[in-house]
């Protein structure tokens, strides 16, 4: 199978192969559909369970699973659809596990700054001033991290050379310093 | 997110170092806004290419075989040889019987009188030679040695005899000549491999020495290559092993149970649990998910079954947990104080508070006798034995009691101090 070759004319053959499946409830095209995602869905499970089979063995579960859910549910994008699928899945599979595999929970913060785009410029302005003042709250490492990240726009390995932290460090601090940014505008926004 | 995929290649690319640190940045800026990006990342991240590659590989193919593409068919080939090889033995066995059949009656006779000498001497000759020798060896050798009409069936029985003692004592060979003013025929099976091929050709003695010479090769070639077939099938105890999966507790069929032979080899159940093995190892591994691993040592026979024991294990926990309220017993079925429950409720209370200085629940069974008085009254638990005493001194000297409605005399009391 082709595998790069197709990701780049695919954003509606998505929509194609879905609908083709719906109508005809073919499985070869619901396989073909699931392919050009099974990447994503292979290094998704990877990434939560670790093991190799048993990452595998997620992905055909999931797979499963899709036969079972896809015509039960309304689908906008497919690719998104099948990553939260595929997340649940996994989180559902440590969830119920006895010894827990340590996934931080860093990572499953979402940074909603942008989201709420600001309504005037007086707000913005004022959401500035709220950054600002809460940048100068983060702990130094951090906030030497978020500033050459976001405003310097900086990838890991150029802020590792030029802090001397190494790649661990910087994106933990980057993470704990969104999340603590993030706490720190939501309690200044709630004292208005 | 904004765009729905999650750009696999690039992320490749980024692991490999090969992009430059614009690029980086706006990868890893899109992974923190992007959990998709961020977990593919992470994955990649936890193992070599290599590793991802034969993984990615090995889905593929799971996925292709769910669908239904490149499915069953594993077990087709040999079945297909099966079915060839049951064909030509029927076919085989068919022609054995029926010029036996015609020719038994002529011969009989004289195969009981005949001399023996010769015949012998020829098939020993012939079991020791090579195959492809023999063939011009017998052709020449049964000519010059053919006398009268009446020998050559005897030096094929012989030949049979004499084969059979001597030096492939696997094989089985039979000759059966036919009347001499016929052509030659050879009708003979044996095994597959070549240096078991021993037979004897008998030719009518008024024909010309070269004409012969041809006869018997062109059946002998024949009758080899038919030999070569029909040989594996004609004894299944030497190359097949036929057998099924089974789950030992329920003796239902297991499909798709991987079989790992000691040489490396594997094999899979078909849809009714069966399997065939050519050429059968010394061990197999039997393995399916949910069941325990088996190993089996094949001791020469030519079929087995294989019962797996469900791995329960394997298994995860279930915790069911259920809401509602306990019932109360319905109390009609059961004894009852003769004068109600309230009144006897009240009798208890009296009785107890005497007992003032200990706190605890008692729980008594009694028997209800013709007068309706408790006896045989008998602390079930108490915590603490003066409790029990003063219960059960309690009941014994207590209001009467009546049976259950079903006639029911066996009664349970619980009392509280």
């Amino acid at each position: 199978m082709n595998r790069f070759g197709k990701s780049k004319k695919k954003v509606d053959d998505d929509d194609t192969l879905l609908k083709r499946y719906r109508e005809t409830g073919d499985l070869t095209v619901l396989g073909e559909l699931f392919n050009v995602h099974a990447e994503m869905v292979y290094y998704v499970c990877k990434r939560y369970l670790q093991d190799n089979e048993r990452s595998k063995d997620a992905v055909m579960q999931i797979f499963e699973e899709l036969i079972h859910k896809i015509n039960k549910q309304e689908i906008q994008r497919f690719g998104s659809w099948l990553y939260v699928l595929s997340r649940n899945h996994c989180l559902m599979q440590l969830r119920s596990e006895k010894n827990r595999h340590q996934v931080s929970i860093d990572e499953f913060v979402e940074f909603s700054l942008p989201v709420h785009p600001a309504d005037d410029a007086t707000e913005k302005e004022e959401q500035l001033t709220a950054l600002e003042h809460c940048m100068e709250q983060l702990p130094e490492k951090q906030k030497r991290s978020v500033d050459l990240f976001y405003l310097n726009e900086k990838c890991y390995k150029e802020i590792a050379e030029i802090t001397g932290y190494n790649m661990n460090e910087v994106k933990s601090y980057i993470q704990n310093g969104k999340r603590n940014l993030k706490l720190c505008m939501e309690a200044r926004h709630g004292k208005r | 997110m904004a765009k729905d995929k999650v750009d696999i290649e690039i992320i490749r690319r980024y692991i490999r170092g090969e992009l430059t640190p614009r690029e980086m940045h706006s990868l890893e800026r899109r992974a923190q806004d992007d959990p998709a990006w961020m977990d593919v990342i992470l994955g990649m991240e936890s193992d070599t290419e290599a590793v991802h590659d034969a993984n990615i590989a090995a889905l593929r193919e799971r996925v292709a075989s769910r669908i239904g593409r490149g499915r069953v068919r594993r077990l087709a080939p040999i079945q297909r040889w099966a079915i060839a090889a049951t064909v030509l033995v029927a076919f085989t066995l068919g022609t054995l019987w029926f010029s036996q059949w015609h020719t038994l009656d002529e011969n009989q006779p004289t195969i009981a009188s005949a001399p023996a000498d010769t015949g012998t001497q020829q098939a020993e000759q012939r079991a020791v030679s090579s195959p492809h020798e023999t063939l011009r060896k017998n052709a020449a050798e049964e000519t010059t040695a053919t006398a009268p009409p009446s020998k050559p069936p005897t030096s094929a029985t012989e030949a049979d005899a004499a084969s059979k003692s001597a030096a492939a004592p696997a094989t089985v060979t039979k000759e059966q000549a036919s009347d001499t003013s016929e052509p030659p025929v050879v009708i003979g099976y044996g095994r597959q491999e070549r240096s078991g091929v021993v037979g004897a050709v008998t030719l009518p003695p008024d024909t010309e020495q070269t004409k012969q010479e041809e006869y018997a090769l062109n059946a002998r070639t024949a009758k080899i290559r038919l030999r070569g077939t029909s040989g594996t099938a004609m004894q299944p105890e030497q190359g097949l092993v036929t057998g099924r999966v089974v789950d030992r507790e329920t003796q239902t069929p297991l499909t798709g149970v991987v079989l790992r032979l000691s040489d490396d080899r594997a094999v899979t159940t078909d849809s009714a649990g069966r399997f065939t093995l050519a050429q059968p190892p010394d061990t197999l591994q039997a393995q399916l998910i949910g069941y325990e691993e088996q190993t089996v040592t094949l001791t020469g026979q030519d079929s087995l079954t294989i019962a797996l024991q469900p791995d329960v294990a394997a298994l995860s926990e279930v915790v069911v947990v259920g809401y509602g309220d306990k019932r109360k017993p319905e109390r009609t079925f059961h004894p009852e104080p003769a004068a109600g429950w309230k009144a006897y409720n009240r009798y208890l209370k009296k009785g107890v508070r005497q007992a003032e200085s200990l706190k605890g629940t008692v729980v008594l069974t009694f028997t209800i006798d013709e007068q309706g008085t408790p006896t045989d009254i008998r602390v079930i638990r108490s915590t603490h034995p003066a409790l029990g005493e003063r219960a059960t001194q309690l009941v014994r000297e207590g209001p009467k009691w009546q049976p259950g409605k079903n006639g029911e005399r066996q009664a349970e009391l619980q009392v509280k101090f």
